[in-house]
């Protein structure tokens, strides 16, 4: 548990930093059509990372955590929408990960890829039920390369922490041999 | 297994209660941040309120990392600029280097082009035709000096046929080849070339003594005086080479040549080491394909040279030709015994006023 919790702030202040104060800045040295590929969701991936890992009550921690982090970092408005955004994908996250096993890096890209898209889907449909005039468009291309990364991390978080599955094959290990 | 990890299966909630508590947070979660949108829809200061207690906590941390991010950004973009600064430098050096090889190859061209044109306008009489050339080479001796021309028998170009610059008489052509030609220079050894002199029309022979050295002016009749800086010009009896007209020097000092008899010392009008461009004097009849020779008739021409040389000569017409009123250039005759001579008077283009002196004097000749 500490050390779950330890990992999780170990990632979230990197995150935040780098997603809200360093890569806004770096975007200055983009040309305009290129400014949307430094704006990873690196504190929705953590949600998600989690909750591959570890199921759906960290990643939702995971995400209320990043929400938190995010909304007061950024601007009020976005607060409610981030947290929905973000629990919701923690929770399909860990809800995948009791379901599949996450095998190859191409079927782990694309299950994080979907994780993100819906994690905007999210905070577009709250944002424009609240206030109608949002802009809509989805970020295809940081998307994209927000899952690669998300991709080569879940391999070096594999190293660190096991995957969730075999948590619970022992766990039925374990319940097995106490009631025998 | 699940005992070295810390966890107990007896303290652990069932499996039922255990969704019902993940679906209970979610829908918990969801209502909260349907709550917080809610709410900094329709409770605008509050939530400025409270949202700005969360960002002074976060404050400490996010803006110094603004700041000190921003300024790399500023320092990446000042390195991106001189980077961009160098490689305009490197270009604009590159074409400053071209423009100025362009700039010598244009000036080259200008001097050559200027040089050209002072034989452009210089228009060979009827029945004679200039055929410009360029001086591809030198071949000196203690003897004299040998030219190498870029035209050769391929361009009409015989033995014999005599070569001008713009400032004078240059020589013979003593060899071709198909595409090239050696021509003999008058400060030759072996060069002899008929000349008078256009104040007192003594005439005589001008012999060349080598290289470096002033050609010599050895009067017909010895007993004719002749002046120092007499100018000489080419005196075309029926069997020379030359026609008649061509500048030849000036007589600078009086000497004795090895027989005792005097003669005139003469500074040739032509340098001969700034030499690039001549023309060489052909039969136009062999421009249309007859082969002919030119010693049989290039005495009878008379070409008036496009420079500037008589003008210090005072001159005595006894006879002008062509229309006085409306050319600028008028063709003088001086000296009713000698052939007829072009001279200049008041001419603001030497030049332009050449080719008129030309025709009216080669009409006079004949």
């Amino acid at each position: 548990m500490i050390r779950m919790l330890l990992l999780a702030i170990a990632y979230l202040i990197p995150a935040l930093l780098l997603e809200v104060a360093i890569l806004p800045q770096a975007q200055l040295l983009l040309p305009d059509d290129s400014q949307t590929l430094l704006q990873p969701r690196l504190l929705a991936l953590g949600a998600i990372l989690i909750g591959l890992l570890r199921g759906e009550l960290p990643g939702m921690l995971m995400g209320l955590a990043g929400a938190l982090l995010a909304g007061f970092a950024l601007r009020p408005d976005r607060l409610g929408a981030t947290v929905i955004g973000f629990v919701l994908v923690g929770y399909l996250a860990g809800q995948l990960a009791r379901h599949f096993i996450l095998t190859g890096w191409l079927f782990r890209a694309f299950v994080i890829f979907f994780l993100l898209l819906v994690e905007r889907l999210a905070f577009n449909a709250t944002m424009w039920f609240f206030w109608r005039n949002v802009e809509l468009s989805l970020p295809w291309s940081t998307l994209i390369w927000t899952a690669l990364a998300g991709t080569m991390l879940y391999r070096l978080l594999l190293r660190i922490k096991r995957p969730l599955y075999m948590m619970e094959a022992e766990e039925e290990l374990a319940l097995g041999r106490s009631s025998s | 297994m699940a005992l070295a990890h810390g966890t107990s299966n007896q303290n652990r909630l069932p499996l039922v209660w255990r969704r019902r508590l993940r679906l209970a947070l979610l829908v918990a979660c969801l209502l909260a941040g349907l709550a917080l949108a809610a709410m900094a829809r329709y409770r605008e200061d509050d939530t400025y309120r409270y949202w700005a207690v969360g960002y002074q906590a976060l404050a400490p941390l996010i803006e110094p990392t603004q700041a000190w991010s921003h300024r790399w950004v500023l320092t990446i973009g000042k390195l991106d600029s001189l980077w961009e600064a160098e490689a305009d430098n490197m270009r604009l050096r590159r074409e400053l280097t071209r423009a100025r090889l362009e700039l010598d190859l244009l000036g080259e061209q200008l001097g050559r082009l200027e040089r050209l044109s002072g034989m452009g306008t210089w228009s060979a009489p009827p029945g004679l035709q200039f055929l410009p050339a360029d001086v591809t080479g030198v071949l000196t001796g203690d003897d004299g000096m040998l030219l190498v021309i870029n035209r050769g028998r391929a361009d009409g170009i015989r033995l014999r046929d005599p070569v001008v610059a713009l400032d004078g008489l240059v020589g013979i052509v003593r060899a071709t080849s198909e595409f090239s030609s050696q021509v003999q220079a008058i400060t030759d050894s072996m060069s002899v070339v008929g000349a008078a002199t256009i104040d007192t029309r003594a005439r005589g022979a001008i012999y060349g003594r080598g290289r470096n050295q002033p050609l010599e002016f050895l009067p017909e009749n010895e007993a004719v005086q002749f002046e120092l800086g007499s100018s000489l010009i080419s005196s075309g009896f029926d069997n020379s080479s030359f026609p008649k007209g061509l500048t030849i020097g000036t007589i600078t000092d009086r000497d004795f040549n090895l027989y005792g008899i005097p003669v005139g010392l003469v500074r040739s009008a032509v340098q001969f080491e700034t030499l690039e461009e001549v023309l060489v004097i052909l039969p136009e009849a062999r421009m249309r394909g007859l082969d002919l020779p030119s010693t049989t008739t290039l005495g009878l021409f008379t070409i008036s040279m496009p420079n500037t040389f008589f003008e210090d000569q005072p001159a005595s017409p006894t006879l002008a030709l062509g229309d006085e009123g409306s050319s600028p250039a008028l063709a003088l005759l001086d000296g009713s015994s000698s052939p007829p001579l072009a001279l200049l008077d008041g001419a603001t283009s030497p030049m332009l006023a050449a080719d008129d002196a030309t025709t009216t004097t080669t009409e006079a000749a004949r």
